[in-house]
Formats: C-alpha cells, sequence, structure tokens
C-alpha cells in the first residue's frame, strides 16, 4: 500500500516537473506581452525599458532558470497587468472558484444519482425514457450557449436572477462566502445551475450504465432468488456497489467542475479563477497564465492522487493489479 | 429475470441469404429516432457543403450585406433601397431656354438602367423659367418622395416650393411638379446654374431575414450556414487526424507490448486524467488561437482515447487464432497490424469517432467563444454565438439563439446517431 502511494506521489511529481516546463517553453517562446503592455505612444525607450524591468532581454535558458528558482520559492512572478504576485492572484480567486463548483457538485449528486438509479432499474418506463431523452440533449448542448439561454430566460425574459457577478459577501466561523447571505445565493444559483446541468446528466448515464450492468451479475440474481424484498435488493445489492464506482464519478466530477468553470465563470462574470484565466489570455499577462497553469495542474494531480488511492483502498483488485505489472 | 430468448420476427430464419450491411441497416432502421436523427443529420451535412449555393445571402460578402439593415428581428424584410438622382443643370440664356432630357437610373447595382425622369426646361412668360420634372411611370423613381432645388440665385421663388430656413434650398411637393415655374430675381444674369435631387422608387422586397440578421446587417441564417460548414470541417479535420494518431499508435502498444505499451499508455493515462476542456484551454492558452492551433488542440485532445480503445480491442483480437496464422505465415508485423488486427478494430472505432464528432464540434465552438478558437476570419458557429452575447442583454437575442440551436441540433443528431451505432455493435447488449 504504501509502496503504491509513494509510486503514485513520484510518479504525480514527474507530471507536474514535465509539465512546468512545457508550459514556460509555450509561453515564454510564444508571444510578445510588452506589444500588449505599452501604449501606442511610447517610443523604443519605453520599450527597451519594459523588456528590462520584466526580464524578458536575458536568453531564454536564463529566463528557464529565474523562472524555476522562483518556481521552487512559490515565486511566479508578478502579473505584468496588476503588477502582484501572479500567485498571490490565482490563490485570490481560488474560494470563488471553489465556491461555485461545492454548489453545482451538490445539485449534481442530489439529483443524478436518484435519476440514474430509477433509469437504471426502470429502463424501459416511459418515464426513464423521457429522463434519458431529456439527458442526450443536456450531454449535447453546449455548456456556454445553454448558460446564455438561462440568462436570456431567467435574467432578462422574467427578471428573477441576477445576470452575473458574485453577491454580497459574509464571514462566519472564519469562512468568507457569498453563501452566507441571501444575495450571495441569488448570484451563485444561475451559474451552478449551469454547470450542475452538464454534470448530472453525466452522472444520471453513469449510474444508469453501473446499475443496468450490476443489475445482471449473478449475485443480484442470486439475492433476488433467495427471496429477497426488492427493495432491499436494491439499496443494500445494487446501491453499495454502485457507489464505489461513485467515488471516482465524485473525483472526476470535481476535476470536470473546475473546468468547466472556466467557461460558466466567463458567461456569468464570476470572479473565480476561470475567469482570470480567460481575461489573462487576452491581454497575454503570461505570469498569471503560468501561475494558473501550475495551480490546475496541481490541483488535478492531487485529485487524481486521492481518487486513485481512495479507490484503491476500496477496491483492493486494484492494488492486486499494481502490483503485478512490477 | 427473464432469460432472454427472443426470436426476431423476420430473422436471419426467414431470409436465409442477407448481407451482413443489409442486416445492419435493417436493424438500425427499427429505431425510429435514429432514423430521423440520421436524416437530420444528412441534412445538416448537405447544407454545410453547399452553403455557398443554397444561402440567401454570402454573410462575408461587404457588398451584399447592408449594415443599416443592422439587427432587424426574425421575418424581417431585405428591401431596395430608395433611388437618388442629382442633376446639375445649366441654362445658358434664360430668355431662349428650350432643354429636353431623360435620365436613366436604376435601384440596385445588378438591375439595367431605366428611364427615370423627364426634365423639360422653358422660358416663361414673366421672364422666369417653366421647369417641368415628369418622373416615369413604373420607373425607378416611382413613386417620387423628394424633389429638391439647389443653387438657386439668391431671390429666387419656386412655385410650389418651400424654401429651407437656412440654406439654398428649395424642398417641392412631389404632387405639384406639373407646371412648376421659377421667378428670377431681375438682377439675375441669363446664365442660370442649379442642381435637382430627386428620391423616389418602389421599395422591392428583395429577401426576408428568417432568422434576422446580426449588429452588421448580415443575414443569420447565412451565417449560419456557412458556420456550420466551418464548424463541421474543423470538427471532421481533426477526429480524422487524431482517429489515424490513435489507432496507430494503440494497435502498436497492443502488438509490441512491453515497453511501448508501458509508456504510450502511461502518457494516455495522464492525458485522460484531464478534462479535454482544460488541455485545450491550456495549449491554446499557450499556442494563441488560429485554425492550426484549434485543430492541433482538438487532435492531442482526442488521440488518447482512440489509443485506449484501439489497444484495448486490439489486445483481445491479438490473442485470436487468425492473428497466430498471420504470424505463421510469416507476415510482417505492420502488415499484421493494418491487414488483420485493424479491420477487426473498426466497429468500436467508428462508434466512438462518430461520438467524437459531436464532442469536437462542441469544444470548438466552446473555445471561440472563449475567445481562444477561430479567428474572426473564420467564423464558427461559436463566434456567431459569442458576437450575439452582447447583444443578448440588450433585447436582440435571435443574434446568439439561433446558432447555437443549429450547434445544438447538430450535435443531438450526431449523438443520437452514434448512440445507436454503439448499442448496435455492442454484443453485451444484443438479444
Amino acid at each position: 500500500m504504501t509502496l503504491y502511494i509513494v509510486r503514485r506521489l513520484l510518479q504525480s511529481v514527474l507530471v507536474i516537473v514535465v509539465m512546468t516546463a512545457l508550459v514556460f517553453v509555450g509561453v515564454y517562446v510564444i508571444g510578445n506581452p510588452v506589444d500588449v503592455l505599452v501604449s501606442t505612444e511610447a517610443d523604443q525607450e519605453d520599450f527597451e525599458r519594459m523588456v528590462r524591468m520584466l526580464g524578458l532581454d536575458q536568453p531564454l535558458w536564463k529566463q528557464f532558470l529565474v523562472y524555476l528558482s522562483q518556481l521552487l520559492q512559490g515565486d511566479l512572478g508578478r502579473s505584468f497587468a496588476f503588477s502582484e504576485p501572479a500567485l498571490k492572484l490565482v490563490l485570490q480567486r481560488i474560494p470563488a472558484t471553489l465556491e461555485l463548483v461545492a454548489v453545482a457538485m451538490t445539485m449534481a449528486l442530489a439529483t443524478g444519482i436518484p435519476l440514474g438509479m430509477y433509469t437504471g432499474l426502470n429502463p424501459h418506463t416511459p418515464i426513464a425514457r423521457l429522463i434519458m431523452g431529456t439527458s442526450i440533449v443536456g450531454v449535447s448542448i453546449p455548456n456556454f450557449w445553454q448558460g446564455l439561454m438561462l440568462i436570456f430566460v431567467l435574467s432578462v425574459s422574467f427578471a428573477i436572477l441576477p445576470s452575473g457577478g458574485r453577491g454580497e459577501l459574509d464571514t462566519v466561523l472564519g469562512i468568507t462566502s457569498s453563501l452566507w447571505t441571501l444575495d450571495g445565493w441569488q448570484h451563485v444559483f444561475l451559474p451552478a445551475l449551469n454547470l450542475a446541468l452538464f454534470q448530472c446528466t453525466l452522472i444520471i448515464r453513469l449510474v444508469r450504465a453501473n446499475v443496468r450492468e450490476i443489475a445482471l451479475l449473478d449475485y443480484v440474481r442470486f439475492a433476488r432468488a433467495k427471496g429477497l424484498a426488492r427493495r432491499r435488493v436494491v439499496f443494500v445489492h445494487i446501491l453499495k456497489n454502485t457507489l464505489v464506482v461513485l467515488i471516482t464519478v465524485v473525483g472526476l466530477q470535481l476535476g470536470g467542475l473546475i473546468a468547466y468553470s472556466v467557461v460558466t465563470e466567463t458567461v456569468f462574470a464570476w470572479p473565480g479563477m476561470g475567469k482570470l484565466i480567460i481575461d489573462s489570455v487576452y491581454i497575454l499577462d503570461r505570469p498569471v497564465i503560468v501561475a494558473y497553469l501550475i495551480v490546475i495542474v496541481v490541483m488535478f494531480i492531487t485529485i487524481n492522487l486521492v481518487v486513485d488511492i481512495l479507490y484503491s483502498v476500496i477496491d483492493p483488485r486494484i492494488r492486486v493489479a499494481q502490483r503485478g505489472e512490477h | 429475470m427473464a432469460v432472454d430468448a427472443q426470436v426476431r420476427p423476420g430473422g436471419a430464419s426467414a431470409l436465409p441469404v442477407r448481407s451482413p450491411v443489409r442486416e445492419f441497416a435493417g436493424r438500425y432502421a427499427a429505431n425510429p429516432i435514429a432514423v430521423v436523427a440520421l436524416a437530420v443529420l444528412a441534412s445538416i451535412a448537405v447544407i454545410a457543403v453547399t452553403a455557398s449555393w443554397i444561402a440567401p445571402q454570402n454573410p462575408y460578402d461587404l457588398s451584399a450585406i447592408d449594415i443599416r439593415d443592422g439587427r432587424l428581428p426574425p421575418g424581417s424584410a431585405k428591401l431596395t433601397r430608395e433611388a437618388a438622382i442629382g442633376l446639375g443643370i445649366v441654362v445658358p440664356d434664360v430668355r431662349r431656354a428650350e432643354l429636353q432630357f431623360e435620365v436613366r437610373a436604376r435601384n440596385r447595382s445588378d438591375d439595367a438602367p431605366a428611364q427615370a425622369l423627364e426634365v423639360r426646361v422653358a422660358p416663361a412668360a414673366d421672364g422666369g423659367l417653366a421647369l417641368h420634372l415628369t418622373p416615369a411611370a413604373n420607373g425607378p423613381l416611382d413613386p417620387l418622395k423628394s424633389v429638391q432645388l439647389r443653387g438657386l440665385p439668391r431671390g429666387s421663388t419656386v412655385s410650389a416650393g418651400r424654401k429651407d430656413r437656412f440654406r439654398n434650398v428649395w424642398r417641392l411637393d412631389p404632387e405639384e411638379l406639373p407646371g412648376l415655374s421659377i421667378a428670377l430675381p431681375a438682377a439675375a444674369s441669363d446664365r442660370l446654374q442649379f442642381d435637382v435631387l430627386a428620391t423616389g422608387g418602389a421599395q422591392r422586397h428583395l429577401m426576408t431575414y428568417w432568422l434576422g440578421t446580426d449588429d452588421q446587417g448580415r443575414d443569420m441564417l447565412s451565417a449560419i450556414f456557412y458556420g456550420l460548414r466551418i464548424s463541421l470541417s474543423v470538427a471532421i479535420a481533426s477526429v480524422v487526424i487524431a482517429l489515424g494518431i490513435g489507432t496507430l499508435a494503440g494497435l502498436c502498444a497492443a502488438y509490441f507490448g512491453g515497453r511501448v505499451d508501458a509508456v504510450l499508455m502511461r502518457i494516455v493515462d495522464v492525458q485522460l486524467s484531464f478534462p479535454t476542456i482544460l488541455v485545450a484551454l491550456i495549449l491554446l492558452a499557450i499556442l494563441g488561437k488560429g485554425v492550426f492551433n484549434v485543430m492541433l488542440a482538438l487532435v492531442i485532445v482526442q488521440w488518447a482515447l482512440y489509443a485506449r480503445t484501439a489497444r484495448g480491442v486490439a489486445l483481445a483480437e491479438r490473442q485470436k487464432e487468425y492473428v497466430e496464422a498471420a504470424s505463421c505465415l510469416g507476415l510482417g508485423a505492420g502488415r499484421i497490424i493494418l491487414a488483420h488486427i485493424l479491420p477487426n478494430c473498426t466497429p468500436s472505432l467508428i462508434v466512438i469517432a462518430t461520438l467524437e464528432v459531436a464532442h469536437a464540434i462542441s469544444l470548438e465552438a466552446t473555445l471561440s467563444f472563449l475567445g481562444l478558437g477561430l479567428p474572426v476570419t473564420q467564423p464558427s458557429l461559436g463566434l456567431l454565438i459569442a458576437n450575439g452575447f452582447d447583444y443578448l442583454l440588450s433585447g436582440y437575442p435571435w443574434i446568439s439563439v439561433f446558432p447555437g440551436v443549429a450547434l445544438l441540433i447538430t450535435v443531438v443528431a450526431i449523438n443520437l446517431v452514434g448512440d445507436e451505432l454503439r448499442d448496435l455493435l455492442n454484443p453485451r447488449l444484443q438479444r
């Protein structure tokens, strides 16, 4: 077990190192931020001063070494646009994103699991067909356009909810969040719904496929043959085994939600990490782009690592398979 | 659990000779939703291919669009603009003036010039000038909307006209044009020079903007047709390239095994552990936008999936006797992989590739919407929606609603077809 965790950890570190190198090469070889930052009236002298200030006159390998040593100290440079430490900028935006993701995840799980169980157990009833028919639209609908339509219907046509931004913040138990205020909930509802809808349809399909598969297995048949009540078979024999899969799903979900929050945040002007990266790409604010990419890679690798370890704790067969490779 | 022992009516036993293709088509046709989806998909493909012929307008030909038609709601008509004629008339001697001529004009650049206005100038009894302006019936100026006389000598008066309070402009009432006379001041010279400006003409109906227009006055229906073409071609091209690369990698991993397999599959694992949108976003954040970069990102995002699928199927195939037989015949690895194993992997790959086209269309649209995808010179559906985003909140919803509907219909149709193919080709679901 320990060996497995250590191996996975080393692997993760390797991936992070490779990613940072790739990110550096990509970002520092292509694009010139000075063009964007210097005003159009600036003369050659201003231009050169800017280049020196940003350290862009150094050879590439030197820039990379500076970048690496700073990286190890947790210094990812200053944002060109805000002249604040880039890492700080990104980290400041994390709570807003996580808040959105948490609300969306709760919404998606609370609706997805029951609906998935139902359609999996009764695949041929009209309601199940309706749910599956709707879910194919849910999977197909482009997330950003769905967001636009939610704004159009609920914010423009009916004017029930605000179209964007984050609501009032409040601090309770040391946690600052907009979820403590009514205004905050009004603002978070629409973007969270937009994020949740796609994930919810995914959960429905995953749970449904899983339930259908498990329902055909011998032990379920046996439980039924034994004369157990349907309710017991469903909630003990099938649900329990579906939940094992759900841990992976939740892990993937978390990643997917963080990734898709970029789109939702842009549509709903939600001040999270996703909006920051898109804004930074527009103005070629390279330190912020790099900081975002590194933060997101670390987040993802951590999530994957935790999911893998949890999975191997729950299902010992995985551990055996991993050991068997060597 | 009932034991499934259904005998399909009209199945293989009823028709002893039936080709696999017809058998497959028959099973596909049994699902009406999938048939409708296939028909929709075929129509979309036809629209995308023939967009430049069937679109009512070339939305990117600046001479075809008119910014004054901007943001018209769906169902509005595109009308011809009013014709306008400006004439400079020189009368060398007012007392002996006898001029008569006709002016030809056209409403649109592709119309033939037609007689528009007949002008006759004659000396009037009181030393003034009689001016007869007769618009040709059904000509480009009929009905006449406004007539102005400009540049008359100071102190002149025009019958049936109103002088502008500040400028030397006389506005004439089109009703009283015949028998118009100009009284000239006593001090005026014999030579007279003035301008006639006339506007008018029937507003002919040219086309209907069934889905409205965007802010530039572009027909949304045409823009969607062209957008479909761009979206589909980018998606299909990237899927084909990724399918080629991924399949080859997966087959090699399965056939050679060992280190090749381990390295390839580790890369695939790492890549598939990140959501596609994120990988594409990172790539484009670094590379910048552009058609090539978007396709590169789509290929990089997708190849791993094909590699994993191809490897999985090929691993199972490799164990089979026909592969053993082929290697016993001394055939090379390349030939065994491509000619023996690959054909047996195609059903699974076709299903995934079909579904991935839908995914690629969505992904490209999302990236374009975020401003990281295609440049404005290649307006895919995602860009059209992005353009309409600003107008959504200000009461012009159709600019982003309709491209989105087109996108949705396309993706749903592809998904339905792909799902049906998967169900038909999946032996586990066959009864």
